[in-house]
């Protein structure tokens, strides 16, 4: 369970991280190691002012900690909640319990605008549907957190605020993952089939249907794009205004805006709406784990290589420059072990290294 | 232009320093001084609500986002602090030297790491309400975000200032917050722009007094350009010279297009502008640019830039190299309310006196576009809804217009799409006869619109409009 070395690239603007990047003003290095102090955990979500984190104790004891908006190794949640993944946004923080029940925790500021205490409430279900149906995903954007909930019967997406907003429901399909962007969604369901919908005037929605700038396509819209291909999509990933997709071939396919060079097709093309796959010249080595920030994306190899593409003004796709880049580009290794696992931040990437 | 960029001894604005006595005036003790207090009295009598710690947003507005909150409530302070240092210095100093009202704020050097931090905590901030910003379609995005960026824009022109950059990287800051937010603060970003615009342009004829050449474009053989694919139903348009108030408005009623000539003589626009001299004046500016053949392109978009770069890069190549642009390398500033941001050049264009024959004579209502590129900038076959007088006033466009009746031989974009007032067809493109039979007898006259001339285009009429040379027109809309 216990990840060796976590590696961070991009701002870390609030010090949430307590990393020393002035130190390394000469180098071109851009990779940071973080330090022991926020390492020994298996899981984080870093939002641009404060990090939420997972710490392991002693007998399978684990609890979350945040950094930032002036606290420091704050835990939040009770231990006893067992919760086992949390998704945060600008104002608030939602953690999943073993259980499938959804806590959340408000960050309001008072007019003095001083952060007021932390304090967790259960999230209400509706007594008479939900009560039996436990959640299975959270996910989040800058601004909302969203729960799935899956049988095979219905999945259905939710709005979670004071109270569960329905957003979106797929009777007799079961969804096992879902992503949202700032302001597009995307659902993959146990078969591979792919659904999205919200804001399209970026070209954030791949489909054949006609859009203009102007509409949101408020149901579920069918993907068939891969319908095609002879495989299957395995992870859905967006960023801001752009979707990648993991397909069984260990292909990556993107869609939507390009302003910053976030689909990596190499092209000035600014936005897309037909899934293309990103070329990262490396057949043999299958792609095995895909994130994407607001405005870049990263991509893991099997063996263990590391690309990074898009914006890059903060540091965040760790190639040394701070300019943007359309096609794909090695990350340089800087730590022993083997990259396992990737995840990005707004304006961020964490590497972690077994 | 080099001589544009060097940066001279930077004085304040005094709309910068009055905004940072609304802003902290009434927590900011300044010394007894019967000076400092005639001219604090003086900031605070031209300013209505004074003294809301965040310029031009309420603290209830950004309840939800508790770190825009703490993380802007922090940069006030630490601009209150600095500030607060510099107006004692410059009480100080005022009070022996009365003249010298530009050098009283002296940043010290651990300020100035002080303000650059600042600085970069802004940078970060602006690009987060960026991507805010960019959520949905533009008209849908909640108002409190344009307050911010210009609130932000607001902070880093402070910042600047009291850093002492260069009026350039001033002025950059407020066109962003101009061109991305909201006219907050009795829109003193605008008042900051003009003064700095004016020292910029004080300071370039001070340093640069030889005479503007007048550039002369790729001559334009006139007689031999026509548009392709004329119909067999060609008609002349009418031509007015000055018509009287009374005829303009026969010609308003039966919705006749005229072309308008030696109505814009006496405008001093018409002997002044060309190319260099809107660089001279606005060259710093930065406006929105359309990038892409017309807007009905698929790789259409819009670009930040000033209006140097976008003559650099797009109006020379026109003129130099005709043959071998690209179509994808065009360039327009279009549609674009360049004279609000621009009084310098507002001032040498009128309202025509015709636009007061429309419903509302308030001049307020009438809408005012700068449109200035290259050759072959193409608007492509459209419609607006109001009557709109088109002033060219230095290279030529080319026009074919079709009455309303012609709508459904035009084919126009689908009711819902945002295009819906635009024609799917290309009329120049040359298969299009064949395509579309119908195009063969649509009615429909073509105007050759040269320098000094004007054209009223009544409400709802089609037109393709496409420059022929380095070309300025403004459009007058009006209902």
């Amino acid at each position: 369970m216990r990840m060796a070395d976590l590696y961070f690239c991009g701002t870390d603007m609030y010090q949430c991280l307590r990393i020393n990047q002035t130190g390394t003003k000469t180098s071109l290095k851009s990779v940071f190691k973080i330090p022991t102090v926020i390492q020994d955990k298996s899981d984080l979500e870093f939002n641009h002012f404060y990090v939420v984190y997972l710490k392991h104790g002693s007998q399978n004891k684990y609890s979350w900690y945040m950094n930032g908006f002036g606290l420091s190794e704050t835990q939040i949640f009770a231990s006893a909640l067992l919760i086992k993944e949390v998704a945060v946004c600008k104002n608030s923080i939602i953690g999943l319990s073993d259980d499938g029940s959804l806590y959340r925790i408000k960050l309001e500021a008072d007019n003095n605008r001083e952060l007021l205490c932390l304090k967790t409430s259960k999230v209400k279900t509706d007594e008479n549907e939900t009560e039996a149906m436990p959640f299975k995903k959270v996910a989040a954007n800058e601004n909302q957190i969203f729960a799935l909930q899956s049988t095979s019967d219905m999945s259905s997406i939710y709005l979670v605020e004071d109270e569960l907003l329905l957003v979106a429901q797929f009777p007799d399909k079961y969804i096992v993952e879902f992503s949202v962007g700032l302001g597009h969604f995307v659902a993959l369901s146990d078969t591979g089939a792919l659904w999205n919908w919200g804001h399209c005037g970026r070209s954030e929605l791949a489909s054949n249907t006609e859009m203009n700038v102007m509409s949101v396509i408020n149901n579920p819209s069918r993907v068939e794009f891969f319908d095609d291909l002879p495989c299957i999509v395995l992870k859905v990933a967006c960023g801001g205004w752009h979707t990648l997709a993991l397909t069984s071939d260990g292909d990556i396919y993107s869609w939507g805006w390009n302003e910053s060079g976030q689909l990596g097709h190499n092209t000035v093309v600014v936005s897309k709406s037909d899934p293309h796959p990103v070329d990262l010249g490396s057949a043999e080595d299958p792609v095995v784990d895909i994130s994407a920030g607001s405005r870049h994306s990263l991509a893991l190899l099997k063996s263990g290589r590391l690309f990074s593409w898009g914006r890059n003004k903060e540091g965040q796709c760790g190639f040394g420059s701070k300019d943007s880049s359309g096609e794909p580009v090695e990350i340089g290794k800087c730590w022993d072990g083997i990259a396992t696992k990737i995840k990005c931040g707004k304006w961020s990437s964490f590497i972690f290294i077994k | 232009m080099t001589n544009m960029e060097s940066s001279f001894a930077s004085r304040i604005p005094s709309s910068v320093h009055l905004l940072l006595k609304q802003t902290f005036g009434s927590t900011v003790e300044l010394p007894e001084t019967p000076l400092s207090q005639k001219r604090l009295r003086l900031a605070l009598e031209n300013v209505e609500g004074v003294a809301e710690k965040l310029p031009g947003i309420s603290a209830n507005e950004l309840l939800e986002n508790p770190f825009i909150h703490l993380s802007i409530s922090r940069l006030l302070k630490i601009l209150q602090d600095v500030f607060h240092k510099e107006v004692i210095c410059s009480e100080d100093s005022l009070q022996n030297t009365n003249e010298d009202k530009g050098d009283d704020l002296i940043a010290s050097e651990k300020d100035i790491s002080v303000i650059e931090n600042a600085l970069k905590e802004l940078s970060y901030l602006t690009d987060y309400t960026w991507e805010q910003l960019n959520i949905g379609h533009w008209k849908s995005v909640p108002r409190i975000w344009r307050k911010l960026y210009t609130c932000l824009a607001i902070l880093k022109v402070c910042f600047l200032v009291l850093k002492r950059s260069s009026n350039l990287e001033v002025i950059k800051e407020c066109d962003m917050g101009i061109l991305m937010g909201e006219p907050i603060c009795q829109n003193v970003l605008r008042k900051i722009a003009e003064e700095v615009s004016s020292r910029i342009i004080t300071e370039a004829n001070c340093n640069n007094c030889e005479t503007l050449g007048t550039s002369n474009p790729a001559v334009v053989d006139y007689d031999k350009i026509c548009l392709r694919n004329k119909s067999s139903n060609e008609f002349e348009v009418v031509v007015a010279k000055k018509p009287s108030l009374e005829e303009f408005l026969s010609f308003m009623k039966t919705k006749t297009p005229v072309l308008l000539t030696n109505t814009i003589d006496y405008w001093p626009a018409l002997k002044k502008w060309n190319v260099e001299y809107i660089r001279k004046i606005a060259g710093f500016r930065t406006v929105p640019v359309e990038v892409g053949q017309k807007y009905t392109s698929e790789d259409w978009t819009q670009k930040v830039m000033s209006i140097s770069e976008f003559i650099d890069k797009y109006m020379q190549a026109s003129t130099e190299s005709n043959e071998n642009q690209c179509q994808n390398d065009i360039g327009y500033i279009a549609q674009y309310h360049l004279f609000t941001q621009l009084p310098e050049l507002r001032k040498d264009i009128r309202i025509p006196e015709y636009c007061a024959l429309g419903s509302t004579s308030d001049h307020e209502k009438i809408e005012i576009n700068a449109w200035f590129g290259p050759a072959n900038t193409i608007s492509p076959t459209h419609y607006d809804p109001n009557h709109n007088i088109l002033v060219q006033v230095f290279g030529s466009k080319i026009i074919r217009l079709f009455p309303p009746s012609e709508s459904s031989k035009l084919q126009p974009h689908s009711d819902s799409s945002l295009l819906f007032n635009t024609s799917q067809l290309d009329i120049e493109q040359d298969d299009l006869f064949l395509a579309h039979p119908e195009m063969r007898n649509a009615k429909h006259c073509d105007i050759m619109l040269r320098a000094g001339k004007s054209l009223y285009i009544p409400p709802r009429w089609w037109h393709y409009v496409k420059s022929l040379e380095p070309s300025f027109s403004v459009s007058f809309w009006f209902e």
